[in-house]
């Protein structure tokens, strides 16, 4: 509770902070300014070095003296963290018997199979490491754009009229949802989702055999309305 | 929306694929009983937004992993059908 609070709280502020221009007469907000260069640096796969270089000369040289910008990839991604779209790396057993979270967070072998948590001859680089991307801060983001909110509530005031099966809340399965928890069907921001699970190569036309010959296995929410 | 990404070609099978979605299941779970949310249109509204797990999509591999059976018997099962 209290670290909703917290979240709640530094939301609100670091809004209130990141909507203030990035220097006198600039129209783009700080915010705005910061995610579209890392969307730049992302999206032809620049290095943390050059990022980080990149933003020191615009800081100090190219911009206005009195601009609000980060002056290190540091400070930018402590910003960009608390939008909630960072992902938990999880250390798995190689067999898949555990994860170590909760209680075997310290451990160094599995209870299990007794296999160590750690590749040979070290003690820093793990066997297999899970992401999870966290879903609820994505779900209250979704609630945060006034847009996205009219696009999550749109199934209550849009039902098909003539029997029909024009959308998904037609179905038989939304259905049977709604007559079987009503308190849920009473809500229009309550969300269903449906989960799926697939594999992907994450190195699109590269081989398989990258990276010791591993691919990913990965699961996706979708979002139904 | 992705939620979990596993590493290794061939590490899931049915029989560890529980240990896998277990920090999915539990954030499913929390959002099942409720989550305090902000509705941005209606300035400071807060409500309590649940979630309900509906569907599940997947090749039929998947289908079976999930099912914690014998692969075999599922194919066999879903000729018949």
């Amino acid at each position: 509770m209290k670290q909703e609070v917290d979240y709640e709280t530094t939301m609100s502020s670091m809004f209130k902070e990141a909507q203030t221009p990035l220097y006198e007469g600039c129209p783009n907000s700080c915010l705005a300014t910061i995610l579209l260069l890392l969307n730049l640096c992302n999206t032809h796969g620049i290095n943390n070095m050059f990022a980080d270089e990149f933003f020191s000369l615009l800081r100090l040289d190219l911009f206005p003296k009195d601009n609000i910008l980060p002056k290190s990839l540091y400070e930018v991604n402590t910003i960009v963290k608390w939008l909630g779209l960072n992902y938990n790396l999880i250390h798995a057993c190689y067999n898949g018997c555990v994860l170590f979270k909760g209680e075997l967070k310290d451990s160094k072998a599995c209870p299990k199979c007794k296999r160590s948590r750690y590749i040979e001859r070290s003690y820093i680089v793990p066997c297999k490491v899970l992401c999870h991307f966290p879903l609820i801060p994505r779900l209250k983001q979704m609630y945060r754009c006034p847009t996205l909110v009219d696009l999550m509530v749109w199934h209550n005031s849009n039902k098909s009229n003539d029997g029909l099966i024009c959308y998904v809340c037609d179905s038989k399965a939304w259905k049977h949802i709604n007559t079987t928890w009503l308190d849920f069907a009473k809500g229009p921001h309550n969300i269903r989702l449906g989960v799926a699970f697939d594999r992907v190569n994450p190195y699109a036309n590269l081989s398989t055999n990258h990276l010791h010959g591993q691919s990913y296995s990965s699961t996706t929410i979708c979002h139904l309305g | 929306m992705l939620t979990l990404l596993i590493l290794g070609k061939e590490s899931v099978k049915s029989e560890n694929i529980d240990v896998y979605l277990q920090p999915l299941v539990e954030k499913l779970l929390e959002l099942w009983k409720s989550v305090r949310t902000l509705d941005v249109t209606k300035l400071g509204d807060k409500f309590l937004l649940r979630t309900i797990c509906m569907w599940s999509l997947h090749d039929y591999l998947t289908y079976c992993y999930l099912l914690a059976a014998k692969q075999k018997a599922i194919w066999h099962a879903l000729y018949v059908d």
